[in-house]
């Protein structure tokens, strides 16, 4: 059977089914098996399990109607049983999402909820909860001359006690049509689903960047209903919660017997980064206003 | 507690009508206030529309769901939520009570053991 190579996250993937999304890749050596092949209902020994997943150390079964089942195993084998009505573009979103979450948890990675840009040969974060404006953000640094490392899902790893790396991730933004027109007006991007205004943007001037990055420095950003931008350090204890509180998909961890080695990741990353709180009123969005902040007061500050 | 106990308490009302001020003083009682590091938090008791909720309970983004999708899932997040907490749990809520596409209700009322539905005096605002 044919197959396509594809990098990211480190990690070589072959999939016999085209990825449109990522980067194509010549690799000797294949860290992630694509199949398409029937999965299972249910696991055999589910120990948690939400709405639509059930997973357990080493399996990870998300079952989606309409669109099909996706099985992970091992963090080196995922399963497409795709519905014969899915799009090909929804099979690739969640696959690049919860799917690809559960393969980085399985090989030991902190999955972190943020997108992440390249500043000087490191790696600036923006962690925040869904439409805080993360993808927007990293999106117009990019317009500026920051190149895209990953957007929405980014993948930790620590190479020691002083050091963590995030790993090149998918090089596209999702944006809201409305920020897609303030940010890239007259343009035609394909939308995530048919039915959802969301576009998949691919991001510019990122060639030469490494496939993994020195992690310095993370901005949760959140909104709030004042009109002013306000920015803050943060320390102590309460970098570790800002950061725990934006794992990806946490509910994945519990059944995967990860949490004790995850508490460890997030202490030891929460004492190497420098972390900013960085508040935006919610509505309007701001845009450029919100990137000048960043980029005077923590980037350049 | 049975995987069939009815153990969510609503509190519904509309937005301004006292509801965070309600939350504090019913998880002071019951003994859920915390402070994290020093910062209280109205943690324990959510809005029952948090997309992080949703989507942890869900296992996918809701942005990349469909708005009839998401109201379709709801009631077995809530479900999934009342199992897995174990406990009584109190969630805010300001949506109508409406039905999925199904006709399923979308507070469950297999999980609902009370709903207290706060009013503020129109004069008093």
């Amino acid at each position: 059977m044919t197959h396509f190579y594809y990098s990211i996250f480190g990690l070589s993937i072959a999939s016999p089914m085209l990825i449109p999304e990522l980067d194509t890749s010549k690799t000797d050596k294949v860290d992630v098996h694509i199949l398409l092949s029937s999965a299972p209902d249910h696991l055999d020994h589910s120990i948690s399990s939400g709405v639509l997943f059930e997973s357990n150390r080493t399996e990870f079964l998300l079952k989606l109607p309409k669109i099909g089942k996706f099985y992970v195993t091992n963090g080196d084998q995922v399963i497409i049983d795709p519905k014969p009505e899915a799009h090909q573009q929804e099979i690739s979103l969640f696959l690049l999402g919860s799917v690809f979450g559960a393969v980085l948890y399985q090989r030991g990675f902190l999955p972190l909820h943020g997108s992440a840009v390249d500043v000087n040969g490191k790696a600036l974060m923006i962690l925040g909860n869904s439409a805080a404006g993360k993808s927007t953000l990293a999106a117009s640094l990019n317009q500026v001359g920051f190149p895209l490392i990953s957007d929405d899902i980014s993948a930790i790893s620590l190479l020691d006690n002083s050091t963590s790396v995030i790993h090149r991730g998918i090089p596209f933004v999702k944006l809201w049509k409305d920020t897609l027109n303030i940010l890239y007006p007259n343009a035609e991007y394909t939308r995530i689903r048919p039915q959802i205004m969301k576009y998949l943007v691919p991001v510019n001037g990122d060639t030469n960047l490494p496939p993994e990055i020195e992690l310095s420095v993370i901005i949760n950003l959140t909104t709030h209903n004042y009109s002013e931008f306000k920015t803050a350090e943060v320390t102590g204890a309460q970098k570790f919660i800002v950061l725990r509180d934006h794992a990806y998909r946490d509910q994945l961890i519990q059944g995967m017997g990860l949490m004790e080695n995850h508490f460890l990741m997030l202490t030891k990353l929460a004492n190497q980064i420098e972390l900013f709180h960085v508040q935006r009123p919610s509505i309007p969005l701001g845009i450029e206003a919100l990137r000048d902040l960043v980029i005077n007061e923590i980037i350049v500050g | 507690m049975k995987n069939n106990q009815k153990n969510i308490i609503w509190l519904a009302s509309y937005p301004k009508s006292g509801n965070t001020w309600d939350r504090l003083f019913l998880q002071h009682i019951l003994g859920t206030y915390q402070l994290l590091a020093g910062i209280p938090t109205l943690k324990d008791i959510p809005i029952a529309s948090n997309r992080k909720l949703i989507d942890n309970y869900l296992g996918v983004d809701s942005a990349d769901l469909t708005p009839q999708e998401i109201r379709n899932l709801r009631p077995a997040v809530y479900i999934k939520l009342s199992r897995m907490v174990g406990e009584l749990q109190l969630l805010k809520v300001h949506d109508i009570f409406g039905k999925t596409s199904n006709g399923q209700s979308l507070f469950p009322a297999e999980v609902t053991r009370h709903v207290i539905y706060i009013v503020r005096n129109p004069l008093d605002v």
